[in-house]
């Protein structure tokens, strides 16, 4: 994140009287991060581009209630953390996201984006391999567990920071992401 | 060979949480079932390590903020004629409901006051008949017998 004001309460209180500016402001410092989250939380063939719009007008029409306690970009990807949940529970997108049942064109998509630009071809089939079983273990669990793994292991959030974002204690989180990782472990060893 | 390492400390080790210690990496030489363990927990990490990568393109087309307000200004405006809706229902609902349990406490009343002497009568009537045949001697219950069954074949 560059020199976002998020947590500056003269930009809060921009924000809270709708000045559209700054919300834009918020939204350009945000936006990258958020949209990998929900392409890791939904998949490939997952629409980033709405999924991303929704949370941020989400946050843009309940700024009124958000409360100091936890930072703006621990309340984002709260929102967008809830958001993919319910997209992958509505939809039912759990059976559909595996990377078999994609188009030709998502998958050719998954092919050409996940690795690097400039990896050689060994290595690029090798990380979209890796990327695409990681995404096929994924859909196998449930989309709570999805969530924290994703947060924790890709994102990089600390267990306070997850607390943060999910309101559960570092305590619970500590028992979740045991037995997260366990079922992850067996979604691998399964597939 | 000591005691297996706890799965605790297999998860800690292959998602990088702490780094094996020299006794652990000693256990692992000669445990087939810990270094199984370990290695498949090392898989799992690694999956989620190939996310991290991922994905290498942008995922929004530029001009994004700018959407996001037109769609912002669009649910808001769709929102306040909501909330205006549910303002109303708020004091609305109660008072017809006010209203429908005044009415029915009326109706109820008036259907009370209403009913007709003649038909009060008829009931009162009806409870005090009497059926049995006034004495318990034969001849009252012969004539009882012959005027009940003239009423039941009358007609």
């Amino acid at each position: 994140m560059g020199e976002s004001p998020a947590d500056d309460p003269a930009f809060l209180a921009r924000l809270r009287d709708g000045e559209e500016a700054a919300f834009a402001r918020l939204v350009e410092d945000h936006q990258d991060r958020i949209a990998r989250f929900l392409y890791r939380m939904l998949g490939p063939g997952g629409d980033i581009e709405d999924a991303a719009q929704v949370v941020f007008t989400k946050a843009f029409l309940s700024i009124g209630s958000f409360r100091e306690e936890v930072s703006l970009e621990s309340w984002l990807y709260r929102i967008a953390r809830n958001h993919a949940i319910d997209r992958l529970r509505r939809k039912k997108a759990r059976p559909e996201r595996t990377f078999a049942s994609l188009s030709e064109d998502e998958q050719v998509h998954v092919e050409e984006h996940v690795a690097a630009p400039g990896d050689d071809p060994s290595e690029r089939a090798e990380a979209t391999e890796r990327s695409r079983a990681a995404f096929e273990a994924l859909s196998k669990i449930s989309e709570d567990d999805r969530a924290l793994l994703i947060l924790k292991e890709v994102e990089g959030k600390s267990l306070e920071e997850i607390s943060k974002i999910t309101g559960a204690s570092v305590g619970a989180l500590k028992v979740r992401v045991f037995r997260a990782r366990q079922r992850l472990k067996k979604a691998a060893v399964w597939e | 060979m000591g005691p297996h390492i706890s799965e605790e400390r297999l998860q800690a080790i292959a998602f990088g949480d702490t780094p094996a210690l020299a006794g652990e990496k000693n256990h692992f030489v000669s445990c087939e079932s810990c270094r199984r363990a370990l290695k498949e927990y090392e898989e799992a990490a690694g999956l989620t390590g190939a996310l991290a990568k991922a994905p290498s393109h942008p995922l929004l087309r530029p001009g994004f903020s700018g959407r996001v307000l037109a769609r912002a200004r669009e649910e808001k405006a769709g929102g306040n004629w909501i909330e205006k809706l549910l303002k109303v229902a708020r004091f609305e609902i109660p008072a017809l409901a006010a209203v429908a349990a005044a009415l029915l406490l009326l109706g109820i009343r008036t259907e009370r006051a209403g009913e007709s002497p003649q038909l009060a009568a008829a009931a009162q009537a009806e409870e005090e008949m009497v059926f049995w045949p006034a004495e318990e001697t034969d001849e009252a219950w012969a004539e009882w017998l012959f005027t009940s069954e003239e009423s039941d074949t009358d007609g």
